[in-house]
């Protein structure tokens, strides 16, 4: 047997979750539609709310409805795929505090990798479909690349913020509740027009909570191309993405595997 | 014979949490939180051999999962050394993963909604089985333990037995040298459990798999294990071989009587017999074996009493240990072979 | 006794609630970020030479806000729990007590609610009063806006309620629960008031039962007036009353349900 655990060997696996999680999900064909229609549903709400703000004011500091149009496309989108693709991200801090680790430690594979690959959260279909429709109504042929360049940047965020906020769990127990509300803290402060902070609020947001890099720079971006932003954000969201695997490692050595966690914080 | 497994001085730490009951202790738990740690296990030591069976057993929370999440790299310990297959199972996890299998009796592996043919598929990309070899492993597996009419049933209406059958064929796919079995048969009847252990027995002896298996189950140990280490309050109070333990220790029975009249007590004119309980009824006592043979008690209770019922039972778990830490306790140096 | 036993629980949510601190502080910090976004944003649009808009100072606005958050997240996810409830069949287990189930939930429910209001409200009112300073507010008419607050989360209450026996035919709480607020997010006018609203909206918006949770309360909280505050409380006993009917239907015809397919 070849002992190795390649690239291609987590890709194979990668795609063979996929597959799982598809046919479980069609187990629950009903509820999956339901729900996709609902997270549509939410975004068009959303919408219905800029669209009463961009009536009565024209505009906010220079953003007009197309920009939040576009910025929803984005945050769709990425936060969609992650939820598709990397479905147990959200479930992190609960399989930590119960002991639901220890399948995934025993196996040859990169644990991080494997844990937010098993599981999926199929209403993000509805959120990434959304999102593409948004992003075919208001951008240009041209634009295609550099959208999904910048799509790929907010996912790999957003995956990476969920890892460090569930990772807390190793340190002080059963954290779901504050690692939810962190997790909710960032799609929501990424929903709206990050020109619009400043302060102390704007340097939080190009670095611990970093919803300036998800979404407002990358809407930026596909208006006044730049490099210097557009290399910033690619970097910063690899550095984000190793901050959150060095977070999750160190994290692992106190796991408890739930054995002994009574209470939570 | 060599060692494939080595275990020294290791101790495991784990801090909890404590709160105070009532309204007053949750409004303080709102500002202040108390931590007290906890010795789950307390310097241990041994070895294992290549081919042995050994039996962890030990009341709840002695320490025995903690000891095997630790071989198994699941967890870290506190300090101390471990070396499973020649590698280090924290440093070397991934190398040791693809010659150890475990199975965790509360711990599910399979897909519970989906046919548990899907989750081999996905163990044999997990271990990056080639498809050739893989074919030819599940086929062995499934005529093994008998499961051609479940596999493409869902999980979920399979009965504990079955789906535990299917536990270890998911364990057994890459072929390990090590299989870790954490309370395999919970919650099993007994034809379900006697099954299971013929199948590990089957496989230590056929395959020369070394086995670790916990239970709270003694029976579980007794049968399918030579070799039986116990561990109490994180520490090993016997290590030994199985029959040892029973000369040794499980020198007594407790026998239960139901009579057809009233009784006081039940007086048989021997001198190790100990009544545990005295009802109206309903009458314990327990038995030295070595003082006298259980046939000898048995026929004196039935001549001399009308007896409705009659049970013999081994003593519970704890009771053996308890006496084994008196006996600890009263000669200090002995040493445990 | 009577309706002693309805008070008893809600201490006893009272004391549940505050085992969960975790939630507690953690919904707070949610809600804190959500009103610290309003005030920028809101900073943003006054900052660009709007004195007052339709009414509404900057800082009328942000405690306007405040106000609707409070009240709107102050129930939790009580569709969900409802939802549970009802789908597990545990709510016929409830019925041989001798209490009105739906009563006992209300009391149940208000214990938990009144905490999360009153914490909500100081979190928003703390964050509010450092960037924007107080607003003025005529204190005799407080309590008579603390009527109309009760009632609101009375109706709020009911409605969720009903949704929640919904989940018996209809089994996704979850999706019930989100879009219910949503609706109460916009519609209700818990983000933005209804006098930034078109017109047209404005007007449909204004007669729905979801203003009356959210618009109203808090646009008599910021400006009160008599008559409007009336008209108020006029209104959502209507709602209220309407909502307890249609409560009452739903809940006899799911209870012969339950009995006949034996729960």
């Amino acid at each position: 047997m070849k002992q190795t655990s390649s690239i291609k060997g987590h890709w194979e696996l990668f795609k063979e979750y996929v597959k799982l999680n598809l046919a479980t999900a069609l187990e629950y064909r009903f509820s999956f539609v339901v729900q996709t229609i609902t997270m549509v549903l939410n975004d068009i709400t959303w919408l219905i709310f800029w669209w009463i703000f961009f009536t009565k004011f024209g505009s906010l500091n220079g953003w007009q409805i197309e920009h939040i149009l576009v910025l929803y496309a984005l945050l769709n989108l990425s936060y969609g795929l992650a939820g598709m693709f990397f479905g147990n991200k959200n479930h992190i801090s609960s399989m930590i505090s119960e002991g639901r680790l220890d399948f995934y430690i025993n196996f040859p594979k990169n644990i991080l990798f494997h844990v937010l690959i098993s599981r999926s959260n199929w209403f993000g279909v509805g959120d990434a479909l959304f999102g593409l429709i948004l992003a075919a109504i208001t951008l240009s042929l041209k634009q295609w690349p550099l959208f999904l360049l910048l799509t790929l940047s907010s996912t790999i965020i957003f995956v990476s913020f969920a890892v460090l906020a569930h990772s807390l769990a190793f340190y002080f127990g059963n954290s779901s509740e504050t690692s939810r509300s962190l997790n909710m803290g960032i799609v929501t402060m990424s929903s709206y027009p990050s020109q619009m902070f400043g302060g102390v609020a704007k340097f939080l947001m190009l670095t611990v909570f970093p919803a300036g890099f998800i979404s407002g720079i990358p809407v930026q971006l596909l208006y006044q191309f730049n490099w210097f932003w557009l290399i910033s954000t690619i970097l910063f969201s690899l550095m984000f993405l190793a901050t959150s695997i060095y977070f999750f490692y160190k994290g692992l050595r106190k796991y408890e595997s739930g054995s002994m966690i009574t209470s939570r914080i | 014979m060599a060692a494939i497994i080595k275990v020294e001085n290791i101790s495991k730490e784990f801090r909890i949490k404590e709160k105070e009951p009532g309204l007053k202790g949750s409004l303080k738990s709102l500002f202040t939180s108390k931590y007290k740690s906890i010795d789950a296990v307390d310097n241990i030591s041994f070895n294992v051999n290549k081919g042995e069976v050994v039996g962890f057993i030990g009341p709840n929370g002695a320490g025995k999962s903690t000891t095997i999440k630790m071989m198994t790299g699941i967890l870290f310990p506190s300090s101390g050394k471990i070396n499973v297959i020649n590698y280090d199972p924290q440093k070397e996890r991934k190398k040791l993963a693809f010659k150890v299998g475990t199975v965790f009796g509360q711990k599910p592996q399979l897909w519970y909604h989906l046919p548990a043919i899907d989750t081999f598929n996905l163990f044999a990309k997990i271990y990056e089985i080639p498809e050739k070899q893989y074919q030819q492993r599940l086929k062995e597996l499934i005529k093994t333990f008998e499961v051609e009419e479940v596999i493409n049933q869902p999980v979920r209406k399979l009965s504990l037995g079955q789906r535990m059958r299917c536990e270890m064929i998911a364990s057994l796919l890459h072929n390990p040298e090590v299989l870790f079995l954490d309370e395999p048969t919970i919650g099993m009847d007994i034809v379900a459990k006697k099954r299971i252990r013929e199948l590990i027995k089957n496989l230590n002896e056929n395959d020369g798999v070394t086995v670790i298996l916990t239970s709270h189950d003694l029976e579980d140990v007794e049968q399918v294990c030579k070799r039986l280490i116990i561990i109490n309050n994180g520490k090993i109070v016997y290590d030994g071989s199985t029959k040892g333990i029973r000369e040794k220790y499980l020198n007594f029975k407790i026998i239960q009587v139901i009579l057809n009249e009233k009784t006081e007590s039940l007086n048989l004119g021997l001198k190790n017999v100990k009544a545990v309980f005295k009802g109206k009824f309903r009458h314990v006592i327990e038995i030295d074996t070595s003082k006298h043979p259980i046939q000898e008690v048995v026929k004196k209770i039935v001549s001399k009493y009308n007896v409705e019922d009659i049970n013999i039972l081994d003593p519970p778990i704890e009771e053996i240990i308890s006496r084994i830490y008196q006996n600890k306790t009263d000669h200090k140096d002995q040493k445990w072979d | 006794m009577g309706l002693t036993k309805y008070w008893e629980s809600c201490k006893i949510s009272l004391y549940n609630s505050l085992v969960y601190k975790a939630d507690f502080i953690s919904n707070s910090l949610f809600i804190g970020l959500i009103i610290f976004i309003f005030v920028y944003l809101w900073k943003a649009v006054y900052g660009s030479g709007h004195g007052v808009i339709e009414g509404f100072t900057i800082s009328m606005m942000v405690w306007y806000f405040v106000m609707t958050e409070s009240i709107v997240t102050a129930p939790g996810r009580l569709i969900e729990e409802i939802g549970e409830d009802v789908q597990s069949g545990e709510i016929a287990t409830k019925l041989n007590k001798p209490y009105n189930s739906v009563l006992f939930k209300y009391a149940y429910n208000m214990g938990q609610t009144l905490l999360r209001f009153i914490l909500t409200f100081l979190v928003g009112g703390i964050i509010a009063f450092l960037f924007l300073g107080g607003v003025e507010i005529n204190w005799l008419t407080l309590p008579l806006v603390g009527i109309v607050i009760i009632l609101a989360l009375t109706l709020h209450f009911c409605m969720m309620m009903l949704l929640g026996i919904f989940t018996f035919w209809f089994e996704d709480a979850k999706a019930l629960n989100f879009l219910y607020n949503k609706i109460i997010f916009v519609f209700g006018g818990m983000l933005l008031p209804l006098e930034i609203f078109p017109q047209w909206l404005a007007k449909i918006s204004a007669v729905m039962p979801f203003s009356f949770v959210a618009y109203h309360p808090a646009r008599l909280f910021v400006i009160f007036n008599l008559n409007n505050f009336i008209r108020t409380i006029f209104l959502e006993l209507i709602w209220i009353a309407l909502f307890s009917g249609l409560i009452a239907i739903f809940y006899k015809s799911f209870i012969k349900k339950i009995s006949i397919n034996g729960g």
